[in-house]
């Protein structure tokens, strides 16, 4: 039984022969291209469960093919790419990428978030009992937050974050996303109003950063509750 | 008008009560029995002193005719008439209007060089202290406003500077007293055309303002613009702002031409940094490059001979110096960030929390028995700088404290914040620094070369970009022995980048 097919576009054949034993070695089906229009052109006549995207692509730029695979289709899309400014993975993550990992990147952790985008697509919402992790637990009925069994006080607005950050659980959501579905106002204030909220949910959750974090920062891109 | 009115109600005023003293001093000499032509010249004196107290050549002409009259009625034979009956007093009256006339216009004439060479020093003296004061300004922007002020202060006219350096335009005004950008087309003659228009020029004779070209010696920096709604500039004041624009465009020259010199010596420095750089550069790559060429040959070529766990080892090895050339690379890079930059760096608020737990995230893997601790303050607090560029300065201070410690040490971050500036602490519990100078490890790393050629790779290049780094942020990076043991590395960064002083 596959774990899924993947759509891989990436034009660097290391790489992409990488990606191909990787995912074989766990069970997954694939499908390699190495040029953008090709892609989508394969993508509209097969069923796919997930896209692995590299940016730099011979013929048109990664985004276009974001944006064309976008039109189509809710399919979680994973980018891989050497672009490592913040502005490439905001850019890429606003316009419906599920991820971005930078080259270099571990195996390890491409399979990570390929399982996290994968299960996004079943289930989303908490709406009720009781969610645990590790030291957290959320009753979404009573709207309590315990760490380490102690009740901790969160103000609606963090309760509202922290929700939406388990409900997507391994995926980084970005700045603009959270400051639109928690705030609900735009802001040009470089989010700091969201960024002090983030901050003090972490200092209720992590009590040292150094031993164990939940949350992890992306600078200038946003925040992923870890898996 | 009323002033006007006044003047010329004084004026009177004054010509009566003179030629009335004068009168009856002559009265007196008369008395004593003094010769006609003594009180005549005694009216001489009225008429200088008209000149004098009204500073008009024409009030000591009439005053002048007035005293012959006078003297005609009081004085000559037969008295209290006009008629004349010795005509030598006809010929004295004639010598006595030539001669108020003559002594009048040269006093006259004495009194406005007076008043010129009076309003010339003032000008002289304004001009001076204005172009003093411009001595110590710098930037375009400060020299704008400056003389902006000026052309206010003296003029009393509105102004309007229109700077265009460079594809960016500034304005400078003290009130807005015309929409720029309808008449956008007339500034840009004037331009390029290097020539005054506007109000009563050749062209665009029917604008409510004058455009003056702002002349420097590659072309035109910029139009000044005069408001002439109460009427066109007089000479003088044309002359004023011809002086004041040649000060100004003086001053604009002189500091582009020191803009310029900074930035070569910015770019020579970087220049020098970057040279040496990459002298250094190839040993810290080709050491992990041999052993991962190497590695990976073995395992190539002698794949059947190998037992496992030696093949696991050499993967073990590739695998390790592959993670060394990751953050490498990823030095190299942010190197070529603040290169590129002109160490113009990407500074933002950031929220001090967020940049430690990404460092956490970036070094968790490297850390094997090391203890890290980073110590949180009780408030949730911003420090302005490039993310990114910053993380590395940490990840690379921990790196260097990994290498230099035994396993289980322990590292710890701390920081605090006053007004100026965020203070980052770094201590491990290592054996310290055995460098003679301590500053010396933040030293170019090609220099150290020589001292130690053979230090363990990956120490200089570290340490140097995070002074590079750092400096850049217009902080400060330091290193010292703790006395208990290990070492303290100290990071201080200003709160937020201050402006350039201009004062």
């Amino acid at each position: 039984m596959s774990n899924g097919k993947v759509l891989i576009i990436e034009d660097d054949y290391v790489i992409a022969r990488l990606l191909k034993v990787s995912l074989k070695t766990n069970n997954y089906e694939f499908e390699l291209v190495n040029k953008g229009v090709e892609g989508i052109s394969v993508f509209m006549n097969n069923a796919f469960d997930i896209v692995l995207l590299d940016l730099g692509l011979p013929d048109i730029d990664g985004m276009e093919v974001l944006n064309q695979l976008r039109l189509q289709s809710n399919i979680p899309i994973i980018i891989i790419s050497a672009r490592e400014k913040e502005k490439d993975k905001v850019q890429a993550l606003d316009q419906g990428a599920d991820d971005y990992l930078i080259k270099p990147f571990h195996v390890g952790e491409l399979l990570a978030r390929m399982r996290v985008a994968l299960r996004k697509s079943t289930y989303n919402t908490l709406k009720q009992g009781v969610y645990e992790f590790r030291d957290l637990k959320v009753d979404i009925d009573k709207r309590k937050v315990y760490v380490k069994e102690i009740e901790t006080h969160f103000t609606p607005i963090e309760y509202q974050l922290l929700v939406l950050l388990l409900e997507n659980q391994g995926k980084v959501l970005t700045h603009k996303f959270l400051q639109k579905k928690v705030l609900g106002y735009e802001t040009s204030d470089d989010y700091q109003t969201l960024r002090v909220f983030m901050a003090s949910i972490r200092r209720k959750l992590e009590l040292d950063i150094s031993t164990i974090q939940y949350i992890q920062t992306e600078i200038g891109v946003g925040y992923r509750f870890i898996e | 008008m009323i002033f006007k009115k006044n003047i010329i109600i004084r004026t009177i005023l004054m010509v009566v009560v003179i030629l009335t003293i004068t009168t009856l001093f002559a009265f007196v000499l008369q008395e004593l029995n003094f010769r006609k032509e003594n009180i005549l010249l005694i009216y001489v004196i009225a008429v200088m002193i008209t000149i004098i107290e009204t500073k008009k050549f024409w009030v000591g002409f009439v005053t002048s005719i007035l005293c012959v009259i006078t003297f005609n009625f009081f004085f000559t034979e037969p008295q209290f008439t006009f008629i004349i009956n010795d005509p030598n007093y006809l010929v004295s009256m004639v010598i006595f209007v030539i001669v108020s006339f003559i002594v009048g216009s040269l006093i006259s004439k004495l009194q406005k060089q007076v008043i010129i060479a009076a309003r010339n020093q003032k000008k002289v003296e304004t001009l001076y202290s204005i172009s003093k004061k411009l001595l110590n300004l710098h930037s375009i922007d400060n020299i704008s406003k400056y003389e902006v002020k000026n052309i206010e202060k003296y003029l009393k006219r509105h102004v309007w500077i229109h700077i265009k350096n460079e594809n960016t335009t500034n304005d400078y005004y003290d009130e807005l007293f015309l929409d720029i950008k309808m008449y956008k087309q007339e500034i840009e003659w004037s331009l390029n055309t290097s020539q005054i228009g506007g109000h009563g020029e050749n062209r665009f004779s029917n604008l409510p303002f004058k455009i003056f070209p702002l002349k420097i010696s590659k072309g035109n920096i910029g139009t000044l613009i005069i408001d002439c709604t109460k009427g066109d500039l007089t000479t003088e004041e044309k002359q004023f702002v011809f002086l004041i624009m040649s000060n100004m465009t003086i001053a604009i020259e002189r500091e582009m031409l020191s803009t310029k010199e900074e930035q070569a010596r910015i770019e020579m420095e970087n220049e020098k940094f970057k040279s040496s750089l990459l002298r250094s550069i190839s040993h810290d790559i080709r050491t992990p490059l041999t052993s991962i060429s190497a590695g990976s040959t073995i395992l190539l070529d002698n794949k059947d001979q190998l037992d496992d766990e030696t093949k696991q080892s050499i993967l073990r090895d590739i695998n390790m110096e592959t993670e060394y050339m990751v953050n490498f690379v990823e030095n190299l890079l942010n190197l070529t960030r603040i290169d590129e930059n002109k160490l113009e760096i990407n500074q933002k608020d950031e929220i001090i929390d967020d940049v430690l737990a990404t460092v956490y995230q970036h070094v968790e893997r490297r850390l094997g028995t090391h203890k890290l601790k980073i110590l949180r303050t009780d408030d949730v607090l911003f420090i302005h700088v490039d993310a990114q560029l910053i993380i590395q300065v940490f990840v690379n201070l921990i790196d260097n404290a990994i290498k230099h410690t035994t396993s289980n040490s322990e590292i710890t971050i701390s920081y605090y914040q006053n007004n100026a500036e965020t203070i980052f602490e770094i201590i491990d519990n290592g054996g310290g620094i055995k460098f003679k100078n301590l500053d010396d490890i933040f030293m170019d790393y090609t220099t150290k070369m020589i001292y130690n050629p053979d230090e363990k790779r990956g120490v200089g290049l570290g340490l140097s970009i995070c002074k590079g780094i750092v400096e850049a942020h217009q902080g400060t990076i330091s290193a010292e022995n703790n006395k208990i043991g290990g070492a303290t590395f100290k990071v201080t960064l200003p709160n937020k980048r201050k402006a350039a002083i201009y004062e």
